[in-house]
């Protein structure tokens, strides 16, 4: 009795891990029949032959490989069927369940904050394969899928990691979790989010440098203005914001691999579901000056002290600050009249007397007469007698020390004066002569009165 | 040709040690500045800064933790050992690093070594240590606070990518036509190229050397630690020394040569032009009270070289004098720096 309830329950446990095998890459609609065909081909509106084929390894290893092709491609019911009728809207519901709370999947919360955002007007619905080219050229804004191409499940740089960690996935994770249908459900998901975020910071960076980097792009950009709606050209801020990011820490440190730098989502969109980048002048924005305080002061980040009120100009600290990059002449006249970078100022005043300096130098270096430098005291242009009374502490010897440059000039300019005084007035020279007697007068008058 | 032929005599007509220290300095440039790189490359970086920025974590921001102190110190780790390995070495054998190894100090003084004595400005006599922990003060608390990031002014930048654009470099090009590079390389010409000797960026802008003068000065107290020190009985007062010290350390007090520590780089060149011995790179002498002392014999007449060998210290006298201004500032600011520090921590 005992062995046949045991058969029976090893046949029960047989039954229901089969029972949930399913194909983990279903096709229901049977789109492979036709788009799996190696050469499927057809001549568009254009004239443009372009091939249909969908390769299978490609599309059950991207991102989207257990969606079912219609969950997306919804308006075809029928085939052959029209282009238009596969336009994908990547803001629509989709029949993979989440399975925390049961409802479908969709990525309409995302789709909200990027349209709110200073990239919103970038397409996020209508897409086709044949409309790729049209849709880069028309928009200067990055449409959904400028950066998120069905990439690949687990990503290239990833796979050494992921293949480590799944080989020990069944010693690891098969002694609580047994069975093959789990194992193969969940496992990967969870392998691929235990190895880590596949957007780490050098990968997001690299999405935005896409497009930011490309300066001469960047150049041409026209900013609307949120309130006149006027369009406006863009600063050198904006046009080298990648270059004047690699320059500071933040750009540095993740350029070197340490992940202690901030990367431009970091700053830019670092609440909610990361697409929410709006202009600096925006309220709303993150990096608005009101809200830098909590956008440097996250946690991990500066979050001791951006918050502190004495810390003010902490926020202040230019991090696309244009004084750090190389322009061209006019370029540079063009972002002196824009940006008004003091250190300009400081270079004028301080690179004048450097080139006098330079120039000086030279000149003595190969028409000097060095016989005249001295051996025991101080050669030098400027100072030389200030080093020689303090650190020696030779005394002025007047006989010996001429009269310098400037008791010179106030000499001289006493001179002009006291000669400008006589002239307007000619009986300056005799109050002058009056003035002592006077002063002895004066001086003798109080002790009169006691 | 002619100027060629100078420089060799000159070289030759160096001290052995400064020749030696020269040597170093220069193999410290190649190995540390572009286009080779070797030393940072090592750590997989191609310049000084980022992870083996030496001159950062130790910023003050208001309101700062010490878990934020933790994370600059963390991002740049490989400064922080370089630089507690720097003043270790300071604290038993004197500033080796600024004077011996440093490739950025040591670069300005090569090239101001090289150029002529005439067009030069002297810097030595101003008040180094008013300066010098002024400037630490202000670049510690004051421009972190105001927002002036602490890379702007930072010639640990400047001088790898002048040698990197020397030998071609688009990245130390682009660096320096700047604004701020041109700041930057225009204060490495006043204070570094044709300051007399080169030092004055060391001495008055580097917060490495400030601080690393704090441990100088501090750890010349201790009696077994190697420091340039006078013997003040053999001191001619014939001023060469000061004359030669690149740190303007040396000054003629009475016509005697007193060495500031908090200035001093041990570089050992008073000591190769002293014709006296007067001047040191040593422990401080024991100073031993004689044994006929101890035992209370009395030796009449008391000889002579006697009183040359054993000249007792002389405590200093406490005398009314005239307010130090430069004592004030200092106080000023340490204390300053000690109540937003304290305020910040109880505030918290």
């Amino acid at each position: 009795m005992r062995s046949i309830t045991l058969l029976l329950l090893m046949l029960l446990a047989a039954f229901f891990s089969t029972a949930h095998a399913e194909k983990r890459h279903p096709d229901p609609d049977g789109c492979f029949s036709c788009h799996g065909l190696p050469d499927l081909k057809y001549v568009d509106k254009q004239g443009q032959l372009r091939s249909a084929t969908i390769l299978k390894a490609d599309y059950y290893g991207s991102l989207h490989g257990s969606v079912p092709c219609k969950d997306c491609h919804r308006k075809i019911t029928d085939y052959p069927h029209e282009e238009k009728d596969g336009l994908v809207d990547c803001s629509e519901t989709c029949h993979v369940k989440e399975p925390s709370n049961g409802k479908a999947f969709t990525h309409k919360d995302i789709a909200k904050e990027f349209q709110a955002s200073a990239h919103g007007k970038g397409l996020i619905k209508d897409f086709a394969a044949g409309n790729r080219i049209k849709e880069d050229k028309d928009s200067a804004l990055p449409s959904c899928r400028r950066c998120h191409a069905n990439d690949p499940y687990i990503a290239p740089s990833q796979m050494a990691a992921f293949k480590e960690a799944f080989e020990h996935n069944d010693a690891e994770c098969g002694t609580c979790h047994a069975g093959d249908v789990w194992r193969d459900q969940f496992s990967g998901h969870i392998l691929r989010r235990y190895i880590g975020n596949r957007l780490n910071k050098p990968v997001s960076n690299a999405l935005c440098i896409d497009c930011h980097g490309n300066t001469e792009r960047m150049a041409k950009v026209e900013q609307e203005d949120p309130i006149t709606k006027e369009k406006e050209t863009v600063g050198p801020e904006f046009i080298y914001s990648t270059e004047t990011y690699d320059k500071t820490l933040h750009g540095r440190l993740i350029s070197d691999g340490n992940m202690m730098g901030a990367s431009c989502i970091e700053c830019h969109a670092p609440t909610g579901l990361h697409h929410d980048i709006r202009r600096d002048d925006d309220p709303k924005a993150s990096v608005h000056e009101y809200q830098l305080a909590t956008t440097c002061g996250q946690s991990n980040c500066h979050q001791g002290y951006a918050k502190n009120a004495a810390n003010r100009g902490f926020l202040k600290t230019p991090m696309h600050g244009a004084a750090t990059v190389a322009l061209g002449l006019e370029a540079k006249l063009n972002e002196l009249q824009q940006t008004k970078s003091n250190w300009y100022y400081g270079a004028i005043v301080f690179g004048i007397l450097a080139v006098i300096f330079f120039g000086g130098s030279v000149f003595w270096w190969l028409f000097g007469d060095r016989k005249k430098l001295s051996k025991n005291n101080n050669n030098s242009l400027l100072g030389a007698d200030q080093f020689q009374r303090i650190i020696i502490g030779t005394k002025a010897n007047k006989a010996r020390v001429k009269e310098g440059r400037w008791e010179v000039t106030k000499r001289q300019v006493s001179g002009w004066l006291a000669q400008f005084g006589r002239k307007s007035k000619p009986s300056a020279a005799n109050e002058d002569k009056q003035a002592p007697t006077e002063k002895t007068a004066d001086a003798h008058t109080p002790k009169d009165e006691s | 040709m002619k100027i060629i032929k100078g420089w060799y005599q000159e070289w030759l007509a160096q001290p052995k040690v400064q020749r030696f220290r020269y040597m170093t300095i220069f193999a410290s440039c190649v190995l540390f500045l572009g286009p080779l790189t070797i030393l940072p490359k090592l750590a997989g970086n191609s310049d000084l800064c980022g992870r083996l920025c030496m001159r950062r974590f130790y910023l003050y921001f208001p309101g700062m933790t010490v878990e934020d102190f933790v994370t600059h110190a963390s991002a740049a780790m490989i400064g922080v050992i370089a630089f507690g390995l720097i003043l270790l070495t300071t604290l038993f054998f004197g500033r080796i690093w600024c004077g011996y190894l440093c490739p950025v100090g040591g670069f300005s003084e090569l090239v101001s070594r090289l150029l002529n004595d005439r067009w030069k400005i002297e810097y030595r006599w101003l008040p180094q240590f008013q300066i010098r922990y002024g400037y630490l003060a202000t670049y510690m608390i004051v421009l972190p606070a105001i927002g002036v990031s602490a890379c702007t002014l930072c010639n640990f930048i400047t001088v790898p990518r002048l040698v990197e654009s020397m030998s071609g470099g688009a990245g130390g090009l682009a660096f320096i036509f700047s604004a701020v590079g041109l700041v930057n390389l225009s204060l490495l010409l006043l204070l570094g190229f044709f300051a007399s000797k080169g030092r004055a960026y060391c001495q008055f802008m580097c917060p490495i050397g400030a601080i690393d003068g704090i441990v100088n000065s501090l750890g010349s107290r201790f009696r077994n630690t190697h420091r340039i020190r006078v013997a003040k009985e053999r001191c001619t007062g014939c001023n060469i020394c000061a004359r030669n010290c690149m740190c303007g350390a040396i000054k003629m007090v009475d016509k005697i040569a007193t060495v500031q520590q908090s200035s001093c780089m041990d570089c050992h060149e008073c000591v190769d032009v002293c014709d006296w011995n007067a001047i040191e790179w040593t422990t401080a002498s024991r100073n031993k009270t004689p044994k006929r002392i101890k035992k209370g014999v009395d030796i009449f007449p008391e000889p002579d070289w006697q009183v040359m060998t054993f000249t007792p210290r002389l405590e200093p006298t406490i005398q009314a004098r005239a307010i130090r201004w430069g004592r004030v500032v200092n106080a000023t600011l340490l204390l300053g720096f000690t109540v937003a520090v304290a305020a910040t921590l109880i505030i918290r």
